[in-house]
């Protein structure tokens, strides 16, 4: 592929970001390595696993099958753009809370795509929960936990906080 | 496409965005068909209800499609292109009798049935130059009824059958039409033509579909692998084809 360098203009966690890298690059890698946002993980890398899972405007992908241009002009969320320093975000503190975290691999990519199923969908089934969540896996807790955390957080009041 | 490139098994010089093109994520009714842009995603197709109205089998396969994730990624036009023999659209489309419709710069436009579009394992009629702009499907009509049914033997896993059906009931039971494609099941998606000859005209029973089965699995060209055997494919395939029909039954 050529050598020449494309601009990319996007938003990440609410900060604009304008910078030039070459054409080829992925998306995954671009957050991690050129952004240093290493929350997202690095897994099966083929689209499987789902640990690298981020919003675009708001939806979950996973961003190991995107280059990172195709980003341009998108509002990206990552794991860092959840929650403040200190304050955990309501599905943050359910995980945390109903013991849905063991290795944390996985732990960034179940607050994504939980943080995006609460703003879809205000009264999930059990089932709804899990067909949700089903492209991001998890080898430790057996799940569980990890949907009744999220059943937790739909259960309560809209509380008007989306991070 | 990622996929392709980190395994190398495409290796081009360019590679040309075309996502802003805005019609090409159109979904509208027109012509007694529904037209479906080929930039349209499955996340789209799973939340329209212009689908839902008009062609809801392909809502309920949407919505059954790989994962979120992959749905708010992944387009029709892409899946088509890609011929993935494990994949869904291709072998529902193929019973529904769809459309695409295909564009080039130098030589115009032409429109080839879906069937006619997979001609091996992961490669398509498509030429170079290219470009899959639209996917047709017509409208059912009241007596009609479709389903779509897969197998895999494991949740998430690749399915090793699939059928699509479009079956068209008359008020004495008989089978007025029968549409019934195979997938996933050898390297593209088959019509059944015998096993749709065999119902059509006929009174809808068991023995019927039974014989029907049969006929849909004789003479196809399974893979074999560590997913399934070639005669556990026909034998999940000759199933899976009984309760596809039933299903569109009244």
């Amino acid at each position: 592929m050529s050598e020449q360098l494309v601009r990319v203009e996007l938003r990440v966690n609410g900060e604009v970001v304008d910078v030039e890298i070459p054409p080829h690059r992925g998306l995954l890698e671009f957050l991690r390595e050129e952004l240093g946002l290493t929350g997202t993980k690095e897994g099966c890398e083929t689209g499987v696993c789902g640990i690298c899972t981020i919003l675009i405007d708001r939806e979950p992908v996973k961003a190991c099958l995107m280059l990172a241009v195709q980003a341009q002009g998108h509002d990206l969320c990552t794991i860092e753009g959840i929650g403040t320093d200190g304050v955990l975000s309501p599905v943050q503190d359910a995980l945390v809370r109903y013991g849905g975290i063991q290795c944390g691999i996985c732990t960034p990519a179940m607050v994504i795509t939980a943080t995006a199923l609460v703003e879809q969908m205000p009264s999930p089934s059990e089932e709804a929960v899990r067909e949700f969540m089903a492209g991001t896996l998890c080898r430790c807790t057996g799940y569980q936990k990890i949907v009744d955390a999220i059943l937790a957080v739909t259960q309560q009041p809209a509380s008007g906080a989306r991070r | 496409m990622l996929l392709l490139l980190r395994n190398r098994l495409i290796t081009p010089e360019n590679i040309v965005d075309i996502g802003a093109i805005e019609s090409l994520g159109a979904i509208e009714v027109s012509n007694g068909a529904v037209r479906i842009g080929s930039l349209v995603t499955h996340r789209a197709l799973e939340r329209s209800m212009v689908i839902r109205d008009h062609v809801p089998v392909i809502s309920a396969m949407a919505r059954d499609l790989a994962n979120v994730q992959v749905r708010n990624r992944g387009t029709l036009g892409g899946n088509i292109c890609h011929a993935d023999p494990a994949s869904d659209p291709p072998t529902l489309l193929v019973a529904l009798s769809a459309t695409c419709v295909v564009r080039s710069a130098r030589r115009g436009t032409r429109e080839l049935p879906v069937a006619d579009v997979f001609t091996g394992y992961y490669q398509t009629a498509l030429e170079p130059d290219e470009l899959l702009t639209e996917l047709r499907v017509p409208l059912l009509g009241a007596s009609s009824h479709a389903c779509f049914r897969r197998f895999a033997t494991s949740g998430e896993d690749r399915p090793i059958a699939a059928v699509g059906a479009c079956l068209e009931v008359d008020a004495s039971g008989k089978c007025r039409d029968l549409r019934l494609a195979v997938g996933a099941v050898g390297a593209i998606p088959v019509r059944a033509g015998h096993a749709e000859d065999r119902l059509r005209g006929q009174r809808v029973t068991a023995t019927a579909i039974a014989e029907a089965a049969e006929l849909a699995v004789a003479n196809m060209e399974p893979l074999d692998d560590f997913r399934g055997s070639a005669e556990y494919r026909l034998g999940i395939a000759r199933v899976l084809v009984k309760r596809t029909i039933n299903a569109c039954l009244p």
